[in-house]
């Protein structure tokens, strides 16, 4: 313990230099104003951003995406709350109770009450995170290439078990990814594959062009401006206070929506949102007044935007102890760190000390100052909110452009993230998730590295992954679920997994995200 | 015989998956004790083709083809002709001219946004932007015809 402390005090001199400072407000800013801004989710923002931290450290560049990232956890609620729109897909179950406080004249209790829980709810994510992740990866370095292999196709199959979509659905796109990963030389042999005599193509398919095109482009592709439209309540300052009864109300919601949302964020999948249906499920369930859920519940506001802060605070768990993305965020922002020279995984902690625990620290300060900038800051974002989209979405595709060329300085990632674009467009049209296809792509190189050196060390021998007790048991976990997914998919019952997807189709309309 | 979405999308990963499977004709898949290069995306490949034949077989719930709505097709096919443009004329006109022409085409000529709005909304956001790229942040830009 006495270590740990040390060590945050050693994060803490790092997150409170003011340049540090000021790349964690930056960060946090933009990630509410992604937020915000439906057609922006978090991937988008992180990948058209990447760039401009190619000229800070690793510690910095690290600090302001992930800044980002957690900020658009926040700034998600304003637009469901306002509008009945999430400005990010997490922020789906916020709508329904949010925006029925609105229009009762409680939008700014409903706001106050959605910041302060992801403050508390963001806040236990990181002390959970400080308190896990270095044990946790202590742990891990005993890991092998077996070990490895088994966690990644772990890490595949917990994504298809909690997805929205069909488990066949989920695991194709995850095909897909792994065999966009294979493209480029073959680290063990030298060979080009799948390169078509491109040399940009020789390092493989980039992280950002896939993410951009198929998060970015593609939402835009998907959203004519005319069907992003609505009107903005603002409320008044004054009114940001929630009475002693809604305080009362939510405080129990904003506990175990924390708790939730934290276990949830570790386990691979679209935690965040997942996280927040679950929360709204259990909520409504323990609720003495049930009936009131949808009408502008505050329980039914509290918690779903608790457990989404937790969730994307507990997604770093998993990304900083083993080097295990649980998501396409997540990867996007290990892509982060690799491109400054640092790769996140057991070996962070000791290598890299400063990176890591002035990261941890700067998400303290950095919750703090959401919580800080929201509420006062509120009529600043509904007046971003009123900017039309037929302006917006042409910003957005210049961003797009400038941060894919940047990475490499490279037409071929452009063209690669326009065709991502279109991807990105029929996937949605066929109701296939793009999220595994990035995560696929990002843990292939890994992947095939440690099958492969798993096999030569074993002579050929699969029986390597049954004989290793850690990766027999990983395995075995995979089968597991791998089985109770097809149970799901068999039987007639609805899952939690359909009514999830019902619940993000039933929201979702106004701004196709 | 009715033709569902699940159909269609399942077709399309069998043919993805014979593509990277006689693509990689020349890539060798090696033995289990010595794996080459061909190994994963042949394996992947294969895996793919399963799955895409699992879900054509588990179509049934799937929604017709014909239930698709594409409203909004015409707006995306402009958005990716102005975006491939872009593409094309990035390092060849260079970001200024490029990029003003793509922020005031989709502004005034696609979305019919006044004019005078629309020009200055495409010429100061690609100023702003250029200037805040290549002088703060010191990232190079294409400089195309016009030399910067």
């Amino acid at each position: 313990m006495g270590t740990t402390i040390d060590s945050l005090l050693l994060g803490f001199s790092v997150a409170f230099q003011p340049d540090v400072l000021l790349y964690a407000f930056l960060g946090c800013l933009v990630g509410t104003l992604v937020g915000v801004l439906p057609g922006v989710g978090p991937l988008a923002g992180i990948s058209i951003l990447l760039p401009v931290t190619f000229g800070l450290d690793a510690t910095k560049a690290i600090i302001m995406l992930a800044g980002i990232y957690y900020g658009s956890q926040y700034g998600g609620s304003t637009t469901s709350i306002l509008m009945r729109i999430p400005g990010e897909a997490s922020s789906v179950m916020t709508c329904l109770d949010g925006f029925a406080m609105a229009r009762k004249g409680r939008a700014g209790a409903a706001l106050a009450i959605a910041a302060v829980g992801s403050f508390v709810a963001g806040t236990f994510g990181i002390v959970m995170l400080t308190l896990l992740a270095p044990p946790l990866a202590a742990f891990a370095l005993r890991f092998g290439p077996p070990e490895y292999t088994a966690l990644l196709v772990l890490g595949l199959v917990f994504l298809a078990y909690m997805s929205s979509t069909s488990l066949i659905k989920t695991l194709l796109m995850a095909c897909v990814g792994l065999l966009l990963g294979c493209v480029g030389i073959d680290v063990m042999s030298g060979q080009f594959r799948y390169a078509f005599d491109l040399k940009e193509l020789a390092d493989g398919v980039g992280i950002v062009p896939v993410a951009v095109g198929l998060f970015g482009l593609g939402e835009i592709l998907s959203t004519p401006s005319r069907k992003v439209q609505g009107e903005v309540m603002q409320p008044k300052f004054s009114e940001l206070m929630p009475t002693r009864e809604e305080w009362r109300q939510s405080a129990m919601p904003i506990a175990r929506g924390s708790v939730l949302g934290f276990l949830v964020g570790i386990v691979p999948g679209s935690a965040h949102i997942i996280s927040s249906f679950m929360s709204y499920a259990i909520e409504r369930r323990l609720s003495k007044n049930p009936e009131e859920f949808g009408h502008g519940a505050v329980a039914g506001v509290a918690g779903p935007e608790s457990a989404n802060n937790a969730a994307s605070t507990g997604a770093f768990v998993p990304m900083l102890s083993l080097g295990l993305p649980t998501g396409p965020i997540t990867a996007v922002l290990m892509a982060a760190l690799m491109i400054h020279g640092v790769s996140p995984g057991p070996q962070l902690v000791t290598e890299h000390p400063k990176v890591f625990w002035g990261f941890i620290a700067s998400m303290y300060v950095g919750n703090l100052m959401l919580l800080l900038l929201n509420l006062p800051l509120v009529g600043l974002f509904v007046s971003v909110l009123r900017i039309r989209y037929a302006y917006l979405y042409p910003i957005i595709i210049m961003f797009c452009i400038i941060g894919v060329y940047e990475v490499n300085h490279s037409l071929i990632d452009v063209w690669i993230m326009l065709i991502m674009g279109v991807v990105g467009y029929f996937l949605r049209k066929f109701d296939f998730d793009p999220a595994p296809l990035v995560l696929g792509l990002v843990i292939a190189p890994i992947f095939e590295l440690s099958l492969r050196q798993s096999l030569v060390m074993s002579g050929g021998d699969y029986m390597i992954f049954a004989q290793r007790p850690f990766s027999a048991v990983l395995f075995a976990i995979s089968a597991l679920l791998l089985a109770m997914s097809m149970w799901s998919a068999f039987s007639k019952r609805k899952d939690w997994r359909v009514k999830l997807s019902e619940a993000e189709a039933g929201t979702e309309a106004p701004s196709q995200k | 015989m009715i033709v569902r979405r699940d159909h269609i999308a399942a077709c399309a990963l069998i043919v993805l998956g014979i593509v990277v499977v006689v693509l990689g004709d020349d890539l060798p898949f090696g033995t289990p004790a010595s794996p080459g290069p061909g190994m994963l995306p042949k394996l992947v490949g294969g895996v793919m083709m399963a799955l895409a034949v699992g879900l054509l077989l588990m179509s049934a719930s799937s929604p017709p083809i014909t239930t698709l709505e594409w409203d909004d097709l015409p707006h995306a096919l402009i958005v990716v002709v102005a975006t491939a443009a872009a593409a094309a004329g990035y390092t060849v006109l260079g970001f200024p001219i490029t990029i003003g022409l793509l922020l005031f085409g989709l502004i005034w000529g696609v979305e019919r946004m006044p004019l005078a709005t629309s020009l200055a909304i495409s010429v100061g956001m690609t100023g702003a932007t250029y200037l805040l790229l290549k002088s703060l942040l010191k990232q190079p830009m294409p400089p195309g015809i016009l030399g910067f």
